[in-house]
């Protein structure tokens, strides 16, 4: 007897949990059916979503590739010091010394003239022209890595100063400036990704507009043979979703096609310089991430079109 | 108990012209009623408030048990299930199959598959277009699209079943024919209203009508056969 009250207490639960799934399958297969059966409108649709999605995801991954190239390059000096000409070896020493005491001052690596005028012959096209110069017109260097590189104007300023040197040059600012610069790409790249959001919520949230209007006779029947708002906003949703499901795809492979292009220039152009630069695309992660966006997008746009307007629908 | 009541009902649209006046009159459950009057007398106005698709006014509609003046907006669907509707203009989807229109009413209540398309079949089977399943409704007859609102109106075993001019476009046959399909909804245990203005056929049903003019009842009376209705002239000035 007892068991039999069970069965009789689950059952009406199991159904409304049944019924509740087959209407979100109904909701979800309807939206797909209807986007199937019209390939062209929904298409260029799909199409304008997905470049919208797909420009902040190269954006992401030139600034990804251009930060892993920086941490990847070895730090140059901060600064070069031009000693004096003719400065001896034993003064170069001192000096150097003396600059490892101040603590502002992380490291410095001493170069005679002759180490210089090698490095600069092993560069191609100067060989000839130091053979037709006069001895070794090159200084002492002295390359030095600050503890601080933001007081490498406070440092030079004080080094200028200094009997010993002869120019003072900036070399590492270019580097800082490049992390400036790539800091500044990548705030800006989430202000233009927060934009073509925006654009994707409003594309869909049109396009879901236009399929209510055309859909009107049908909300309004269903509604008066006893269909809920949610019932009846539910294949308005899974409509955005399948269209964000969509448009996040074929961002992606707008993104493995730019990819592709792009890829062979690059390790040309870093073979140029000695390296081998590979173009890294999109993690797995961030692919995922990119169609999550997409569908999220997708369903809060259907969202922002249908809540209201499907409510505000009285059968008449 | 009856299935629709309504008590001093009166029904004053937006735009200021009263649809319904001090409207009071109770149908049983199982009953069949018909519903006749000049256009404007105030048909279509009852039966919008027996499907919570208006508001009364002033004055109670009660509608299988529920106020529909307090019916609150999250229960209309639940309520509209018990119900089926029959429209004048039938409101088929054009881009949907017969099969898909009559099985609307079973998507909506989230019936299994397999038992819904038992329903839809004998559904079709009752409305004579077993074969039409797969047809779009372009492809019919006004008749036979009119039996497809009506196999959609009965496929959930609603309670209570209304039709606004059923047989507004079809010849005589095909309307005795389907007023006699009401008939036998009616004697399965389905209470039926059908608002009409075909005063033949209505008389030729002997079921009971409500007559209104200007909003109001004017009649309820049953016709009988041709001789007896002859004693009561009054009915018969209704009728003309």
């Amino acid at each position: 007897m007892g068991a039999r009250r069970e069965v009789h207490r689950e059952v009406p639960w199991r159904n409304a949990i049944r019924g509740w799934l087959r209407s979100h399958a109904y909701g979800l297969f309807s939206a797909l059916g209807r986007i199937i059966h019209r390939p062209l409108d929904q298409g260029l649709t799909i199409a304008v979503l997905a470049v919208a999605l797909a420009l902040p995801a190269l954006g992401l991954i030139a600034v990804q590739n251009g930060s892993h190239l920086l941490a990847g390059a070895a730090r140059p000096a901060d600064l070069l010091l031009f000693l004096v000409e003719g400065a001896s070896q034993e003064l170069a020493a001192d000096f150097a010394d003396r600059l490892r005491g101040d603590t502002r001052v992380l490291a410095v690596e001493a170069r005679s003239p002759e180490q210089a005028l090698e490095e600069f012959r092993s560069l191609s096209g100067f060989a000839d022209a130091l053979a037709v110069a006069e001895g070794n017109p090159l200084p002492w260097v002295l390359s030095l890595n600050l503890a601080n590189p933001e007081q490498v104007d406070a440092v030079a300023e004080n080094l200028r100063g200094q009997a010993e040197v002869d120019a003072v040059i900036y070399e590492g600012a270019w580097l800082t400036r490049l992390q400036g610069l790539l800091a500044l790409a990548e705030r800006a790249l989430w202000v233009v990704g927060a934009l073509l959001a925006i654009a994707v919520l409003l594309i869909v949230g049109n396009t879901v507009r236009l399929e209510i209007a055309t859909r009107l006779e049908e909300i309004e029947v269903s509604k008066l043979i006893g269909a809920s708002d949610a019932f009846v906003r539910r294949p308005f949703l899974y409509g955005g979703l399948w269209l964000g499901l969509a448009a996040g795809l074929g961002a992606l492979a707008l993104v493995s096609i730019a990819m592709w292009l792009l890829s062979s220039p690059v390790e040309v152009l870093a073979l140029s310089y000695g390296s081998s630069l590979t173009l890294a695309g999109l993690s797995i992660v961030d692919a995922l991430a990119l169609i999550a966006c997409g569908m999220l997008l997708g369903w809060g746009g259907a969202w922002l079109a249908s809540a209201q307007r499907l409510r505000a629908i009285d059968p008449r | 108990m009856s299935a629709i009541r309504f008590d001093t009902v009166a029904k004053r649209y937006a735009g200021g012209q009263d649809a319904l006046r001090e409207l009071s009159f109770s149908i049983d459950a199982a009953e069949m009623v018909f519903v006749t009057g000049h256009s404007g007398a105030g048909k279509s106005s009852m039966l919008r408030l027996i499907a919570a698709m208006d508001l009364p006014t002033r004055g109670l509609v009660q509608v299988l048990g529920e106020n529909l003046g307090r019916l609150s907006r999250r229960a209309i669907p639940g309520f509209r299930r018990r119900l089926g509707l029959v429209f004048q203009d039938h409101r088929l989807l054009m881009d949907r199959s017969v099969f898909q229109n009559v099985a609307l009413p079973l998507v909506v209540a989230g019936v299994p598959r397999e038992e819904s398309s038992r329903r839809v079949r004998a559904a079709l089977d009752k409305v004579g277009l077993l074969t039409m399943e797969l047809k779009l409704p372009i492809a019919l007859s006004s008749g036979e699209r009119q039996r497809v609102g009506i196999a959609r109106a009965i496929v959930a075993k609603p309670e209570v079943l209304l039709a606004d001019e059923p047989t507004g476009n079809l010849d005589p046959s095909l309307s005795a024919e389907i007023m006699a399909l009401f008939a036998a909804f009616a004697e399965a245990g389905t209470t039926v209203v059908v608002a009409s203005h075909d005063l033949n056929l209505v008389q030729r049903m002997q079921k009971r009508v409500l007559v209104l003019d200007k909003g109001q009842l004017i009649d309820d009376f049953r016709p009988r056969v041709a001789g007896a209705a002859k004693a009561n002239p009054s009915n018969v000035r209704a009728m003309d």
